[in-house]
């Protein structure tokens, strides 16, 4: 059996399982039937209330993954350059990397304005692995390569173009990969603990009190799917750019 | 003109490579360096390139304008034989293409991403892209290893035509290699470590 079919499967069986589940249960209040939350996702989509509100919150955590992306990479090339930044930048890297990401949300809600603790969060997340990965990128590219380019005299540009771009594709996608998900889970929380105004998380967190565990699915199915369909168009325009990059 | 002049070379400050080595490679010859395996043929090639610089003593350059053969060919995997040698050489794509053929590289392999390649093709169009790349002195860490007959005949042939009164300089085992590139009046210095 191909691979698509069988993941189709497990969504189908998983739906099932679900279902019984709900069914046994028979309280609509803790674990609502697939159906329903359906219904829920079709109020969702019809109501442009709540849909600005997902943009709201979409808008925040993408402007802290781009902002990871860009520092990232920026200190992780000064790194690699400049050996007295890796040293003074590591116990940061290494605090964020150990340290609840709840920590830095009461941390920060009482430091920064509401409006601006989703991206922030988010940024500061995923700067460490973004980091992170450039910086092993960039350390481990092909010396030979670099003497060569040496050698032969070769420009800035074009060894950024042909020798480190290359090298470095996979770092990206790891980082995306680890990234969107991340960016998602930890903007939510920070929403649902800091309720800045009309947000997921907010609603989240309505959802919560009130009990209506159907709306609460609902929102976290268009979150989980809105995060998927990031990390695909991210790889198809990484792979579309270095497609247009290889055949030139 | 290379002029080496009481090069000290240890490694790891121990083992001592070479010990006040004095040595000329002639300008518009044919030089050659010959010796057994890790005796550090490659170490003063990549001295002589700049790439090592922890050693004693002066490796005197008129003009630092190398193109080299490396061992390990030293190409970008992701890219054509002719994006290659473009890239380094910036030399019209047909030139190009001209040049590859006379090393029985064809235009659709030429076209092909490096990382479909074999050694002997690899080590052809590292070959090329020295030749083509306008330097004083052209560098070739052992050009022919493994190549068969007919192929070692035509890149011989090859750098001899393209030659262009440039100062090579060729590491190799055989000495029957120094037979096959030069001849009186083309041959320089031969230095045996």
């Amino acid at each position: 059996m191909k691979k698509k079919y069988k993941q189709i499967l497990a969504v189908i069986l998983f739906l099932i399982i679900w279902d019984i589940s709900a069914i046994g249960l028979d309280m609509n209040f803790l674990l609502p039937r697939p159906y329903f939350v359906l219904l829920e996702l079709f109020k969702i989509f019809t109501n442009n209330t709540i849909l600005i509100i997902i943009m709201n919150s979409i808008k925040s955590i993408m402007a802290g993954l781009i902002l990871s992306f860009i520092i990232g990479i920026i200190f992780s090339l000064l790194s690699s350059r400049f050996e007295i930044i890796k040293i003074m930048i590591s116990p940061y890297i290494t605090i964020i990397k150990s340290t609840p990401v709840a920590s830095f949300i009461i941390l920060f809600i009482v430091l920064l304005s509401n409006k601006y603790i989703t991206t922030f969060i988010s940024f500061l997340m995923c700067f460490p692995i973004v980091y992170s990965n450039f910086l092993e990128g960039i350390n481990s590219i092909d010396k030979n390569l670099t003497g060569m380019s040496k050698v032969y005299k070769m420009s800035t540009s074009n060894k950024f173009l042909y020798i480190y771009l290359p090298h470095l594709k996979p770092f990206l996608e790891s980082s995306i990969n680890v990234c969107v998900g991340l960016a998602f889970k930890s903007g939510i929380a920070t929403e649902v603990i800091g309720l800045p105004k009309n947000t997921i998380g907010e609603k989240m967190y309505d959802a919560k009190i009130y009990l209506e565990t159907t709306n609460m699915i609902a929102l976290t199915i268009i979150v989980v799917v809105f995060s998927i369909i990031l990390e695909k168009v991210l790889h198809i325009l990484i792979n579309a750019f270095y497609k247009k990059l290889y055949s030139k | 003109m290379i002029k080496i002049i009481n090069l000290t070379k240890k490694f790891n400050g121990k083992d001592t490579i070479f010990q006040n080595l004095n040595f000329t490679f002639l300008d518009g010859k044919f030089n050659f360096i010959m010796g057994k395996s890790g005796f550090g043929k490659t170490t003063l090639l990549n001295m002589i390139l700049g790439l090592d610089n922890d050693y004693t003593g002066k490796i005197s350059i008129d003009d630092n304008n190398f193109s080299v053969v490396f061992q390990e060919y030293r190409l970008l995997n992701n890219f054509s034989a002719i994006k290659n040698i473009n890239i380094i050489t910036k030399k019209e794509i047909n030139m190009i293409i001209n040049h590859l053929e006379q090393v029985d590289i064809n235009l659709s392999e030429a076209k092909k991403p490096i990382i479909e390649f074999s050694g002997g093709m690899k080590q052809r169009v590292s070959i090329v892209r020295a030749i083509m790349f306008d330097s004083n002195y052209v560098i070739m860490d052992e050009p022919l290893k493994g190549l068969d007959v007919n192929t070692k005949e035509k890149v011989i042939n090859y750098i001899k035509k393209y030659q262009m009164n440039r100062n090579f300089i060729v590491v190799t085992h055989d000495s029957e290699d120094i037979k096959s590139f030069t001849n009186k009046e083309t041959l320089g210095n031969v230095l045996y470590l």
